[in-house]
């Protein structure tokens, strides 16, 4: 039994070993990491200013005679100024609450105000990128049109403005960047992403479960049996005393 | 004894048992039913809003003059009646606190969600399947964070609990009415891995806690100190025989 654990934990370890290793470094970056952090919340400042009531003059009841399929319509303060947020024939749209005045897609000063009214840290913007199509890995494409505004700061800071609610929809840094790597590791998908039903997770982690037993086994042998029987011998000899 | 020998030892001792779990909890993420585990075995999504006349409603300007620290408002359509859901204090996330009012768009008054819209939000949400075409509600009650079922939502919540298979239990957040999700003894039984892989024994919903932390440095230790095992089992020539 000892002997074949030790075989069994030796041969199957030369095999697992590597991803053993991936598994134990990619678990702790991703303890260690607080995941607020890593989501970037505290890259934004989540500061809103309240709705100024006397300077609304289009009403919701223009807006829906000039947009007759509205729906999922929302008013906040953009920029110093009430706007609407609507859905109109699957597209989103924001208009101005003061004159009806289309704002989407925003543009790029507008977005460059945002990010900078929203992002915490010192450092300034590097550039600001419009992207419709093909988003980065870092960015789900159902936010798309937005501005990626980059700072020129510690872990390479992005902010996403959404182009059509101006609202900050997604930020990342290396640590977000580094994280999803490490998560692709822990969970085999050396391929897509996000897949962690896949066939190589599953016959590595069986293999495993074969492996690790195999070194329970040994831990009774080098460690528990030892102890045990250190026992035993202490107890037969007060006993014959 | 070499040095890595000792650590292999050791580490093994105080890590062996959280190991094995770790493994088996992966393998089961790994053969799990992803629906299933989120609750959503019998979920429906709800429909896109309808839309509401608002030509004779009172207009979102009145409403803001009585509410002057409202950042955001909503419209919103809760079992066919229109309202507005105000915003005081957004949160960065929807599940993160947030300060709402709920105001009825025809009179202007401020709304709350009796026991009986909570059901019916909650029954809208149930997939009819033949099934499920006489589940009752158990029970209503309006719980206060920390909720076992979504620890991350820090908001008050009802809870619909449903007669049926899976223990369905229906969350809708108590002032905005918004559907925060199904949970069951299915997603039940799936959180209990979840919190054995995170040792998050407190449940707090968090895998960034000490034990954790302290047993991530272990097993790094454990991994490194196997590695140089089998570097010089192979220096040593024993993985030449059997």
């Amino acid at each position: 039994m000892h002997k074949v654990a030790r075989k069994l934990h030796r041969w199957s370890m030369l095999l697992l070993g590597l991803q053993f290793i991936i598994w134990s470094v990619t678990g702790a970056y991703m303890v260690l990491v607080d995941i607020n952090y890593i989501h970037g919340n505290s890259l934004v400042n989540n500061q809103h200013k309240p709705i100024i009531a006397k300077d609304i003059s289009y009403s919701i009841a223009q807006l829906q005679q000039d947009f007759p399929y509205a729906s999922d319509i929302s008013m906040a303060n953009l920029l110093n100024q009430p706007v609407y947020r609507f859905t109109h024939q699957d597209t989103s749209m924001m208009i101005s609450a003061i004159n009806g005045k289309v704002l989407s897609p925003l543009s790029k000063q507008d977005a460059l105000e945002l990010a900078q009214q929203q992002y915490t840290g010192d450092g300034s913007v590097l550039n600001a990128l419009w992207i419709t199509e093909n988003p980065p890995f870092e960015l789900s494409p159902r936010h798309l049109p937005v501005w990626r505004v980059n700072f020129d700061d510690f872990a390479a800071p992005a902010l996403y403005i959404s182009a059509t609610s101006g609202l900050v929809v997604t930020k990342r840094h290396d640590f977000w960047r580094i994280f999803d790597w490490m998560f692709r590791f822990h969970i085999m998908d050396y391929s897509s992403g996000e897949d962690i039903d896949n066939q190589l997770l599953f016959w590595v982690a069986l293999f495993s479960l074969l492996s690790v037993s195999s070194g329970g086994i040994l831990i009774y042998y080098s460690v528990i049996k030892p102890y045990t029987k250190k026992r035993q011998r202490i107890i037969n000899k007060a006993r014959a005393v | 004894m070499q040095w890595f020998k000792k650590i292999h030892k050791w580490m093994s001792v105080i890590v062996g048992l959280q190991l094995i779990i770790w493994v088996i909890t992966g393998l089961f993420f790994n053969l799990m039913d992803h629906q299933k585990a989120a609750g959503r075995l019998h979920y429906s999504a709800p429909a896109t809003q309808q839309i509401v006349n608002y030509q004779n409603l009172i207009e979102p300007k009145q409403i803001l003059h009585q509410y002057p620290d409202v950042v955001e408002l909503t419209t919103s359509v809760i079992l066919n009646q229109p309202y507005y859901l105000l915003n005081v204090n957004k949160g960065l996330y929807a599940h993160f606190a947030n300060d709402y009012r709920l105001v009825n768009a025809q009179t202007g008054q401020i709304a709350e969600l009796t026991e009986t819209m909570v059901n019916h939000i909650a029954l809208a949400t149930l997939l009819l399947d033949e099934a499920e075409s006489a589940a009752t509600i158990i029970n209503t009650q309006l719980l206060y964070p920390p909720i076992a079922d979504f620890l991350k939502q820090q908001n008050p919540t009802w809870q619909v609990l449903i007669n049926n298979d899976a223990e369905t239990r229906i969350y809708i957040e108590a002032v905005s009415g918004r559907v925060i999700g199904h949970s069951d003894k299915h997603k039940q039984f799936a959180d209990v891995f979840f919190m054995l892989h995170f040792m998050d024994y407190a449940q707090v919903g968090s895998f960034n806690n000490w034990l954790m932390i302290a047993m991530s440095f272990f097993v790094l230790w454990l991994s490194i100190s196997g590695f140089f095992l089998v570097v010089t089992s192979l220096r040593k020539g024993k993985y030449y025989s059997f």
